[in-house]
């Protein structure tokens, strides 16, 4: 059941991810970008991560797709503003890098399955592992120091954000 | 198969993929979206080592040392998010172009 579920996601997560890069619109970008956070947030549950998954839809999927959203209905793109696109032998040689980007990994890791026979049988997690009181307990004891740099992270964003989008910088 | 290796495997396709967007798009919106595209690869790597080898290799936070990153990852997204559409919506206010190479107002 699991392999099915996984399947049926990460060929949704590829598609979508094809169609955020491929579109010409923004807009379909966006949409396509929704479908993608949730195949995602879908992979993460089967991983045994449900409140990272939940906040993937919530952060991922409400916030920041709203923010771009909004975005894309203010700026009202003409046609003829949407930025020319480079010819078709660049998109090429881009494709060829990237892909060149995915073989590193995909190489070594293949070569790591097939020399170890995968990568060993799944480890007996705790009750309860990703759950929100794991996570939270992590945050508030080991990683306390990151957790609350990452408000000062934040508050600069907001500063950030509002002094740039004011008429006159 | 619903394994380590293939997560990994759809981690770096979905990298690649967001790689492509940024490097062969001319749309500051689009190649944001790419960005997000190859943080949430990485994620998706961080979770997978989680699930496999987090309890075995970090049992003082049970494991949860890659998901607690994740969620790291996830501010520093949403940040970077907020303050590229600033950005951009500064610049299309002047140039009305969201194509990055008219922004050459550095350029002496």
């Amino acid at each position: 059941m699991d392999d099915l579920i996984f399947t049926a996601a990460s060929i949704v997560c590829f598609l979508s991810a094809l169609a955020v890069v491929t579109r010409k619109n923004p807009i379909y970008s966006a949409v396509s970008l929704i479908l993608f956070f949730g195949g995602l947030a879908v992979i993460f549950l089967l991983l045994r991560a449900p409140f990272v998954a939940g906040m993937q839809l919530i952060v991922y999927g409400g916030a920041i797709l709203v923010l771009f959203l909004f975005v894309i209905m203010l700026l009202n793109l003409r046609e003829e503003e949407l930025g020319k696109e480079k010819g078709g032998r660049f998109k090429a040689f881009a494709a060829v890098a990237a892909g060149a980007l995915a073989l590193l990994v995909i190489v070594p890791v293949m070569a790591a399955e097939t020399a170890r026979d995968g990568f060993g049988p799944l480890a007996s997690l705790p009750d309860g592992f990703g759950s929100v009181d794991h996570l939270g307990l992590a945050l508030f004891t080991q990683f306390a120091l990151p957790f609350e740099v990452t408000s000062v992270l934040l508050l600069a964003a907001i500063v950030g954000s509002v002094m740039l989008s004011k008429k006159h910088v | 198969m619903f394994t380590l290796t293939n997560c990994l495997v759809l981690s770096a396709l979905i990298f690649a993929v967001g790689a492509y967007g940024v490097i062969a798009r001319r749309n500051i919106l689009i190649m944001l979206m790419s960005v997000e595209l190859m943080l949430n690869a990485v994620n998706l790597s961080f979770i997978a080592f989680a699930r496999y080898y987090g309890s075995a290799l970090a049992p003082a936070s049970s494991g949860t040392t890659g998901q607690v990153f994740v969620l790291m990852t996830m501010v520093v997204a949403a940040a970077e998010v907020a303050v590229g559409l600033a950005i951009l919506i500064a610049l299309f206010r002047g140039r009305h172009s969201v194509d990055p190479g008219d922004l050459d107002l550095l350029k002496g």
